[in-house]
């Protein structure tokens, strides 16, 4: 049993398979990216530029590793490890593993209790370095926490209350993600599905810092916000966590909301395997085509939009969630 | 209540395997790549955009935290109220006084029932 954790945890759906989705993630993020702003994208490293990604981590991972004074680097290092840890911890409670997965009646506090390390992590290293554009970075992440996670949290509990109230899952991520894709079929509960989606989608772009919420890394205004005064391995570890939560945050989203392959049981597993990936893809290409078309909103207007428009719209589809739950039990 | 320390264990399990994988990538990094933690050379000092910055000077003070949100937006919504809510009438202010009332009593009856 410990062997096949040990595996889960460093090959798949652990460390290495999340390595390699996040080299192709970033690839195709960044060729869309690109080619929504009419640019050509990574062209020169490899076919296609399919190598850029792992050009750009090697060659942080060579270059020298500054630690100005009065920083905790031995912290801030340690920090960035346990919250990509934690990612790599919440992958493994989703059904893409071979073996048994992480799950138990009532692990969805657990997995909430992991996505909140990410961001902990990202606004406490901008506070480890002695910095002024560094604390108002961090300062701004924790502004927006106040608005994203709520929203997040709460559109992520509505699939999980509404297929723990129509099936045998006790609030547990696995099975809520194996069932959840039916609750498209059942015309009580496609509403408060859309809604809950759409405010996940908008959650996942703030909690990715991607644009129009990429207010803590202003480039213009504050350099590089928390990351500032960063380099070497450390800046590739925060390169490297911010991919990885764009990886976990679509597949979270693609499992929860589309089922992955568990509609699709009834084909032969490679094309359930190529469906689930096709349904990533869109996730992917949704949160790319938000960042190419929006332009960078104010630390107040982002707070304003999600507390007037995806907060509620989180709130109603819990609260209908609740009301349907109660009554179907 | 057992499964689910189970899976908090299992899960803190893959992080401290993923943090020794990091760490262990840190020091073979540190092997080739140059560390610069020690000594007093200008790369040590704080960025500020070519200014000379004291390192107090630096920080930001624990109530600026959340300056965007109290000044920006909260400060902004209780202007809005301030100006449609209060019009400075006495039985304006009675009357939302005995709203306040009747939302606390319900709210005590719900809570007690």
């Amino acid at each position: 049993m410990l062997h096949e954790l040990l595996f889960e945890i460093i090959v798949y759906p652990g460390v290495i398979f999340l390595c390699l989705a996040i080299w192709l993630t970033q690839w195709y993020h960044r060729k869309v990216y690109a080619r929504m702003q009419n640019r050509i994208g990574p062209l020169h490293t490899g076919p296609f530029g399919i190598l850029q990604p792992v050009a750009d981590y090697l060659k942080l991972f060579f270059k020298e590793d500054v630690s100005i004074e009065g920083s905790s680097p031995r912290l801030a290092l340690t920090l960035l490890s346990i919250a990509t840890g934690s990612l790599v911890a919440l992958t493994l409670m989703l059904p893409v593993t071979p073996f048994r997965p992480i799950a138990a009646d009532y692990d969805v506090m657990l997995a909430m209790y992991l996505l909140v390390w990410p961001t902990i992590a990202l606004a406490l290293i901008g506070m480890l370095t002695p910095n002024p554009f560094s604390a108002v970075g961090a300062s701004r992440i924790f502004s927006m926490t106040l608005a994203y996670e709520v929203t997040f949290v709460a559109s992520i509990l509505t699939p999980i209350i509404l297929s723990t109230a129509m099936s045998s899952s006790n609030y547990s991520l696995y099975y809520s993600c194996l069932n959840a894709w039916k609750l498209w079929l059942n015309p009580y509960t496609i509403i408060p599905m859309i809604l809950a989606l759409i405010a996940a989608i908008i959650s996942l772009q703030c909690k990715l810092l991607s644009k129009p919420f990429d207010i803590p890394e202003a480039e213009t205004e504050i350099v590089a916000g928390p990351f500032t005064e960063y380099s070497g391995f450390k800046l590739a570890l925060i390169i490297g966590l911010h991919d990885l939560e764009m990886v976990v945050g679509s597949l979270l989203i693609t499992m929860l909301f589309f089922g992955g392959f568990a509609p699709f049981t009834w084909l032969p597993w490679y094309l359930a395997i190529v469906i689930t990936i096709v349904e990533y893809v869109v996730v992917v290409t949704i949160l790319t085509w938000i960042k190419a078309m929006t332009a960078r909103l104010r630390v107040d207007q982002a707070l304003i939009i999600f507390w007037k428009y995806v907060l509620p719209m989180a709130a109603i589809a819990l609260l209908t969630s609740v009301v349907i739950a109660h009554l179907t039990t | 209540m057992v499964s689910l320390l189970l899976a908090a264990l299992e899960a803190s399990l893959a992080i401290v395997v993923t943090v020794l994988i990091l760490l262990v990538a840190y020091a073979f990094s540190a092997k080739f790549a140059r560390s610069i933690v020690r000594g007093s050379s200008e790369k040590r000092k704080p960025f500020a955009c070519g200014e000379s910055i004291p390192l107090p000077k630096t920080g930001l003070p624990d109530a600026g935290m959340y300056t965007a949100v109290w000044r920006l937006v909260f400060k902004s919504l209780y202007k809005s109220l301030r100006d449609s809510l209060h019009t400075g009438i006495l039985s304006d202010w009675l009357m939302w006084m005995f709203i306040f009332m009747v939302v606390m009593i319900v709210v005590s009856m719900a809570v007690l029932l």
